[in-house]
């Protein structure tokens, strides 16, 4: 005979609570979907700014005194050529103490044609380093 | 004397997945604590390396110029005979940030001459200033 239904209500409602563990699986599902979407997504990189200051002959001889500027040039095989010489790397103690003893505002930086923005960067840099007060990239076409 | 030999724990499955658990949320941790997310560029642009400590800030005009003559501006792609007048239209819809910066994103290898048509047109249109994206060199 089977016991009536309040009967086995009741008895059920005194029973203990099993003990039932949170399953981890759909957990992790979801920890991993945002790892994957973090480590595609973030990006490490810490971005550095450098002016570019585009100078043409004629603006840059309205504005400044044409002796106080400097003309350098960059050869097609990325040599800096200034004061009428190329000066490599080496040189750049002798270079430094060259454009200090100039008294100069600015030194326009003709890239050739062919050389890389890379180069560009380096060589302004390294004028910058060397004791160039202002560095300009020239716009005209290089001769 | 009675040994009792004790049975081996039956371990849960789940168990041995708490030590990988705890690995996958430190990492988590980090790449969302650690790590930028930034919308991705037009196309693959590898910039120059420069020693400059300047942090580079949000410009209002972002240009990002690729090897081949790829160009985009505020992440759209843009033909070269276009730059003008789309720098023009971005530089109409952002006249409340003055002075207007266009900030460069360019490829290193990109060349003197692609570099001076692009400076041209940019001069002729907003000649406030211009920066250029670069990296610090890898020590």
């Amino acid at each position: 005979m089977n016991p009536p239904a309040t009967q086995s209500v009741a008895f059920k409602l005194l029973q203990h609570p099993r003990k039932s563990r949170i399953s981890l699986t759909p957990l992790i599902d979801v920890v991993f979907i945002l790892l994957l979407f973090f480590m595609l997504s973030s990006s490490f990189i810490q971005w550095r700014a450098v002016d570019l200051q585009p100078a043409s002959h004629d603006t840059a001889s309205i504005a400044m005194d044409p002796d106080k500027i400097l003309y350098a040039r960059l050869t097609a095989t990325g040599e800096l050529y200034l004061f009428e010489r190329l000066w490599s790397m080496a040189e750049d103690a002798a270079l430094a103490v060259k454009i200090n003893q100039y008294a100069h505002n600015l030194i326009i930086l003709t890239p050739h044609d062919e050389n890389s923005l890379q180069d560009i960067i380096k060589h302004s840099e390294r004028l910058a380093y060397l004791g160039a007060s202002q560095v300009a990239l020239d716009m005209n076409p290089s001769p | 004397m009675k040994l009792s030999i004790r049975k081996p724990r039956t371990s849960n499955n789940e168990d041995n997945l708490i030590p990988m658990i705890n690995v996958v949320f430190l990492m988590l941790i980090f790449f969302m604590l650690a790590g930028q997310i930034t919308a991705s560029d037009a196309f693959k642009v590898s910039p120059p390396t420069s020693d400059s400590d300047t942090l580079q800030e949000k410009a209002a005009i972002e240009l990002t110029l690729g090897q081949a003559d790829q160009l985009a501006i505020n992440g759209k792609e843009i033909a070269l005979s276009d730059l003008r007048l789309e720098l023009a239209r971005a530089i109409k819809s952002d006249l409340g940030a003055a002075p207007i910066t266009v900030a460069l994103k360019a490829d290193a290898r990109m060349s003197a001459l692609q570099l001076r048509s692009i400076l041209a047109e940019i001069t002729r249109i907003s000649p406030n200033s211009i920066t250029l994206y670069t990296q610090r060199a890898a020590l």
